[in-house]
């Protein structure tokens, strides 16, 4: 009887060791990228820890030729009134926002020249292939601490994503379910063409109007082969150990996938950081893959 | 008949919808109202005419202004958990709805002496079909064409020799019963007239028709006519049946309604009364599908038009085909007929006051109709219309639980 206990203990022990490793890895990664619809009505706290307010939207600034805009502000839900403050005075975690020293909660309109405020702009709106079809929409936002600080990384379009938010909010940042990189949209489109912010320019001028959408760079038959190049470009952008992590997550063909949407230093700095076996089976199906 | 197909050819969403209000259960439902009450709900029905304009106009606007269904406009302005509730509530409401329709179709080819077991089965495939793979606008037309056959109705009422003085008291003032099958069937009334697909259907069908809010002038008047015309037929349904057989009790069977029919068409009372149920039920079995599932790809983004094929849409497709399939097969299950057609109306007048809020709120939202949001005069009946309809479907629904019916 002693020996299939053994045996037991031994494979829930490895399991549990596996089960660790991957909710250590998706711990490291979540604190780099942050679910928006998970975030808003999350608490805003000062220094001191206590609440002032609750996250009602983040902005972004819309420059041209940016592929994925940088987050510049949070709006914090003061009362029933708005607040803006702007990103350097706060630190951004899934579970809640918290005023750097002093508040810096400063009140201007909520959307100025340029900006696109998120959850108003591009959360649940419609996503428009290039042929104009109506194609789906965004069930959640997902934002990346890259090297230049936490950008717009990309909107999932999930039905997964959907049913998550029926739930009580995460504290950590869920993994994406359909996700497709923000360089793959393109602009913002008004159902009406007179009907932009009027005195406004540029692609941005055209966000949060009722009806309109979030224009992609291609068309609607090509949506599902987007995962894995939104999922090349975050792990372009992040550090090589995480990285590996970020693959470690994924399914074997999903990961690559997303490795052959790399370049070849890209690919072999990430499967340097790979466990031996896992090497050398991502390697072999991408082997298998480039011989098919 | 020429001229008439012409008018019809230009009919818009406002009046499609509205007349599809005035299907199988519907048709049953005035009927039994007529029988069992006589004149008393007509009042009702004069302030139900004015909330169902006033619903269907806000409705109308919001997909002519904003180029969105109710479904994707919940989305956007209300949470996603408020999203899926509403699509459930929607979604229970019609498929109640689309088994009375096809129950509506099975009573309809009995009284020609056909099985619905044969007549209900082909008709789905009929409905699907013409939905699917023919041309839409087209089936539309024929089945308003054939509901055409409820002008008998009017006819009927003046030639059954209601009494008049009693009728036109009953139409100004109210003469209502303190009783709980009154209050039933007053929140039946109220479902069957005022119900959820229609301003769902209504809001779509206006975006998908491309209607612009330069062209809004002319989709308000086909909604208010439509929402009127819908409802004097209804008043006629009441007072015919009342002046055949008021007072007589609840309505046990279809054949019984097309009594009503008889001083104006004779012993072809049942034929004709048979030809307006058919295509009553036959458009509304298309109408009260497809505005679910205009409804759920509009909150999801999924394509959604009957203009597109079966693989362009297939979510839209899917969930139209789900419900004729199952609305079909519950429809076939043995039963009595009537009262599953009322008790899904009840159902409908219970759900409805809650989707009608979503309605409200975004019709007075300037964020989402800009200077076409409700003006002060306008709210403030719609919130009235909104509030009564909400009070009568709880004190129903307490008192179904509370067990005092």
């Amino acid at each position: 009887m002693a020996k299939p206990d053994k045996r037991r203990t031994t494979r829930r022990g490895a399991v549990s060791a596996a089960l660790q490793k991957r909710i250590s890895a998706r711990r490291t990664i979540a604190d780099q990228t942050i679910s928006l619809a998970h975030l808003l009505g999350r608490p805003v706290l000062d220094d001191a820890g206590t609440r002032v307010g609750k996250v009602s939207d983040v902005v972004v600034r819309w420059d041209a030729g940016v592929t994925h805009p940088l987050v510049v502000a949070v709006l914090v839900g003061v009362g029933r009134g708005l607040a803006h403050v702007d990103l350097q005075d706060v630190a951004l975690t899934q579970a809640r926002v918290r005023l750097r020293s002093g508040r810096q909660i400063v009140s201007r309109p909520v959307r100025a020249e340029g900006e696109v405020a998120l959850a108003r702009d591009v959360l649940d709106r419609q996503l428009v292939d290039v042929a104009g079809v109506q194609v789906v929409r965004a069930a959640d936002v997902y934002l990346v601490n890259g090297p230049r600080g936490w950008e717009l990384a990309g909107i999932d379009v999930g039905v997964r994503s959907f049913g998550r938010r029926l739930l009580p909010k995460r504290r950590i940042c869920p993994p994406p379910d359909r996700a497709i990189d923000w360089a793959e949209l393109q602009t913002f489109v008004p159902r009406f063409p007179a009907s932009a912010m009027p005195g406004k320019d540029g692609p941005a001028a055209a966000a949060g109007i009722i009806g309109g959408g979030v224009q992609l760079g291609r068309p609607a038959a090509q949506l599902k082969k987007l995962r894995a190049r939104d999922m090349a470009a975050i792990l372009a952008e992040l550090g090589r150990g995480q990285q590996a992590q970020v693959a470690a997550l994924a399914t074997p063909s999903a990961a690559v996938e997303a490795l052959r949407q790399l370049t070849s230093a890209q690919r072999a700095a990430l499967l340097a950081e790979l466990s031996e076996s896992d090497r050398t089976r991502l390697q072999a199906m991408l082997d298998g893959g480039d011989a098919s | 008949m020429v001229r008439l197909l012409a008018v019809l050819a230009i009919l818009g969403p406002g009046l499609i919808a509205a007349n599809a209000g005035n299907d199988a259960g519907g048709i049953l439902t005035y009927a039994s109202a007529g029988a069992q009450f006589a004149y008393r709900t007509l009042f009702l029905m004069v302030l139900v005419t004015v909330a169902l304009v006033v619903v269907q106009e806000m409705c109308s606007r919001l997909g002519v202004y904003t180029g969105e269904g109710l479904g994707g406009l919940i989305r956007e302005q209300f949470s996603a958990r408020s999203t899926f509730a509403a699509m459930v509530l929607l979604l229970i409401a019609n498929a109640g709805l689309t088994v009375s329709e096809f129950a509506g179709v099975g009573a309809a080819m009995e009284i020609f002496g056909v099985s619905p077991r044969i007549s209900v089965p082909i008709t789905a495939v009929f409905v699907w079909a013409l939905t699917v793979l023919g041309s839409y606008s087209r089936a539309e037309r024929l089945f308003l064409v054939l509901t055409l056959a409820f002008l008998a109705y009017p006819i009927a009422a003046f030639l059954g020799h209601p009494n008049g003085k009693e009728v036109l008291s009953n139409l100004v003032w109210p003469h209502f019963l303190a009783s709980h099958e009154f209050l039933v069937l007053a929140v039946a009334l109220i479902g069957t007239t005022i119900t959820p697909y229609m301003q769902f259907y209504a809001a779509s069908a206006c975006v998908d028709k491309g209607i612009k809010p330069a062209d809004y002038r002319g989709e308000r008047i086909d909604a208010v006519t439509g929402a009127i015309w819908s409802d004097i037929i209804s008043v006629f349904i009441i007072i015919a049946t009342a002046a055949a057989i008021g007072g007589s009790g609840p309505l046990q069977s279809a054949r019984q309604a097309a009594e009503a029919l008889r001083p104006a068409v004779g012993p072809y009372a049942p034929q004709l009364f048979a030809f307006g149920l058919l295509g009553a039920s036959l458009l509304a079995a298309s109408v009260v599908p497809l505005s679910t599932s205009y409804a759920i790809a509009d909150a999801t983004g999924a394509p959604r038009s009957v203009s597109n094929s079966l693989r362009e849409a297939p979510l839209f497709y899917g969930i139209f085909t789900l419900q004729i399939v199952v609305g079909a097969a519950v429809a076939l299950a043995p039963g009595n007929l009537v009262s599953l057609v009322v008790n899904a109306q009840v159902l409908n007048g219970i759900i409805t006051p809650m989707l009608l809020t979503y309605v409200l709120i975004l019709a007075n939202r300037s964020n989402v109709l800009g200077t076409a949001k409700n003006g002060p005069i306008f709210k403030a009946v719609a919130t009235v219309c909104v509030a009564v309809v909400g009070i009568l479907s709880f004190v129903v629904l307490l008192e179904t639980i509370l067990g005092l019916g």
